[in-house]
């Protein structure tokens, strides 16, 4: 045995002693500088054991989308004018747009900047990857204002990870689609605790408003056993293949259509009683994209 | 007892038109354990003399209409949101399920985050106005269809200072002379004894929503508080019962929400607790408490369990810091422990000592350890040296 492996192993030893493990990684981030401020970010890292520390009862809706870590710095131009960045990252790029997502509504001022960033009075918000940014300023100032969208575009070049949208959401019909409402659901999709890790869009044709939700993450397995565990509270059982079309009352969320492909579960829940023909466009729809 | 009709179904292959078939099935109960209304158990909301369950619906998470209207049907009358719930969309769909319900069989609550508030330490700046406050009611109010709300929480407070912020309380009260809002509250996550003594000092003020569950280190400080409220006819609502919901950071050990939820209630100054609720089987656990609090043994066991693990993580409290007689950065070298044992990232852990700078033995110098104000409740010393340890091994080893 070599005095290098007599070492890795020893190192080894040391890993191995130094338990529970996860894949989970913290990140830490080099602010940017910005012309004229100064920076503070005597923070500490929020994880999700202290999140609530700094956001209170959000910390529960971040953490069920896989939060990880939290880094924060105050711009600070003299004692009058700051800016706050907050960067946010989560386990996986799903995760951060479901935080994202969840948070943005359909009649902000979106624009381009990262996948998609928004601006409201005093703030910018974007996503990019598994970080969803965000910078607040209380100043009406132009010039500060000018400089959170400064600091906001030199962000978003720092972060690695994708510009673009997750691919499933481009499965979702144009038709009726009400802009900006889709979401990403980990868990509890439509109240059940056997429904996870679901897309979803909101649609309002004529009379008929309704939601779609697509389960594109989950292998045939996945759901098998989810399927199985949803239709058979309904006295329905799905076969043993993947595939079938299902329409039943949910005892609490109304009728629901649902159709199961290799790889997809698409369940549309709103629309009316006996809407077969609709559902079926949709369907087919998604489908044959 | 609230029953449904269960339609029969049709499956047809995948590549076939659904086709209907539809027969009436038998009814079945939804929760059997609220069949009986009277078996609801039911207390005062102090002066306020809104008689509520034990359980009310925490509706923050929730984005499904059709779980708020099971609440309903199941007797729960006090539900709690506010303006800033995912981006106003949760008093957005309250304001929808409860269009053209009676108002009077509904308690609402929704909660104003203040502007500018300074986050670590709670203090108002210039920032914080009533204007700003005003704005975003009018804004809750529009969203949820309603001419008034029972409960407008000043939210988040933490200092005495927003406690008696001048502007903003005269503002609510001037809400509730206007019939705007029936009664005025604060929310609390932090610092709450504090917040909570002022308000009863301050004698305007109706309702406090605190933080209060069996895993809080200065738990018998906040029952004095809320002890003092509760007797100063304020009305007491408990959130944060579960203490985060899981043992574990991976979120696969639970709290036990029942055992969690009765523990609360076992203090009579709780006039109602607010779990958040995203799933009907959330629902129904609760719903058992609302007619049964008792705590069984299997209860007592399981919080006994979930409060005596105090995790991996320091809070940064920066208690430590005063204490300790060789000025350690005692928060980093905790985040360098969680980078080890909670992430499993040695290469960060190892690169976080290196940069703190504090060596392989940073507590060689004391026989015993000072910092005996942890809120955590870590052995430090213990911990410290533990993960200095981690120094002993060459860097290129690790990364």
């Amino acid at each position: 045995m070599t005095k290098h492996s007599v070492r890795k192993g020893i190192f080894f030893l040391l890993v191995l002693s130094l338990s529970p493990f996860s894949l989970l990684c913290g990140q830490d981030f080099d602010f940017p500088e910005l012309n004229r401020f100064d920076i503070d970010n005597s923070y500490p890292v929020y994880t999700p054991d202290n999140l609530w520390d700094y956001i209170n009862g959000a910390a529960d809706s971040y953490n069920a989308l896989g939060f990880r870590d939290l880094h924060i710095a105050d711009y600070n131009r003299g004692a009058r004018h700051s800016i706050k960045l907050e960067i946010y990252h989560h386990a996986g790029e799903n995760l951060a747009f479901g935080i994202y997502a969840m948070e943005r509504a359909p009649s902000y001022d979106f624009f381009k900047l990262g996948i998609q960033g928004y601006r409201e009075e005093g703030l910018v918000h974007f996503l990019k990857g598994e970080y969803y940014v965000k910078l607040t300023t209380h100043s009406e100032s132009k010039k500060i204002l000018a400089a959170v969208d400064e600091l906001a575009v030199m962000v978003e070049a720092m972060l690695d990870g994708s510009d673009k949208f997750p691919d499933a959401l481009a499965l979702f019909p144009g038709r009726g689609k009400q802009e900006n409402s889709e979401m990403f659901i980990a868990e509890n999709v439509m109240g059940h605790e056997f429904l996870n890790n679901a897309f979803r869009a909101s649609y309002n044709i004529d009379d008929n408003h309704f939601e779609i939700y697509l389960f594109t993450e989950n292998t045939d397995k996945e759901n098998q056993q989810m399927l199985d565990k949803y239709l058979s509270k309904y006295k329905l059982y799905p076969g043993d293949e993947p595939g079938g079309k299902f329409y039943f009352e949910d005892g609490y969320n109304g009728f629901i259509y649902l159709s199961w492909e290799h790889g997809l579960v698409i369940l549309i829940a709103g629309l009316k009683e006996n809407n077969t023909e609709l559902a079926n466009e949709y369907f087919n729809n998604i489908i044959n994209r | 007892m609230s029953n449904i009709n269960r339609r029969a179904f049709i499956r047809t292959g995948a590549a076939g038109a659904a086709s209907i078939m539809a027969t009436t099935g038998g009814a079945f109960a939804m929760f059997p354990s609220s069949k009986d209304p009277s078996d609801i158990i039911y207390r005062t909301l102090g002066k306020t003399g809104i008689k509520i369950p034990v359980i009310s619906m925490g509706v923050m998470r929730a984005d499904n209409p059709s779980l708020v209207r099971a609440c309903l049907d199941n007797g729960i009358t006090y539900f709690d949101t506010a303006n800033g719930y995912q981006g106003g969309r949760n008093e957005k769909m309250l304001g929808e399920v409860f269009r053209g319900h009676d108002r009077e069989l509904i308690t609402v609550a929704t909660k104003v985050q203040p502007a500018g508030v300074e986050r670590r330490t709670g203090q108002p700046t210039n920032d914080t106005t009533a204007e700003d406050f005003l704005q975003k009611f009018e804004e809750s109010m529009e969203r949820l269809q309603m001419d008034y709300v029972d409960i407008l929480h000043l939210h988040g407070a933490s200092s005495v200072e927003m406690v008696n912020h001048k502007e903003i309380t005269a503002l609510m009260k001037d809400l509730k002379r206007k019939g705007r809002i029936r009664f005025m509250g604060v929310s609390t996550h932090s610092n709450e004894p504090e917040v909570i003594d002022a308000m009863v000092e301050a004698g305007f003020w109706d309702v406090v929503l605190t933080k209060y569950n069996f895993n809080i280190s200065y738990l018998d400080r906040l029952e004095s508080s809320i002890a003092r409220a509760s007797e100063a006819g304020l009305g007491v609502v408990a959130m944060k019962t579960m203490a985060g919901g899981f043992l574990d950071r991976e979120r696969t050990k639970p709290v036990n929400a029942t055992a969690a939820l009765r523990w609360a209630l076992q203090n009579e100054n709780i006039h109602t607790t607010i779990p958040g609720m995203t799933s009907f089987d959330m629902l129904e656990e609760n719903l058992k408490v609302m007619v049964d609090i008792k705590m069984t043994e299997d209860d007592r066991n399981a919080v006994k369990i979930a409060s005596s693990g105090n995790g991996l993580f320091c809070t940064a409290c920066n208690n430590c810091l005063e204490k300790c007689r060789t000025s350690l950065p005692v928060p980093d070298l905790m985040r360098a422990y969680m980078y080890a044992y909670g992430y499993a990232n040695i290469e960060k852990a190892h690169t976080l000592l290196c940069e703190i700078g504090t060596g392989p033995d940073p507590c060689k110098d004391c026989n015993d350890c000072a910092i005996d104000n942890c809120t955590k409740q870590f052995n430090i010393r213990s911990k410290i040296t533990d993960i200095s340890r981690l120094l002993n091994v060459p860097h290129e080893f690790i990364t």
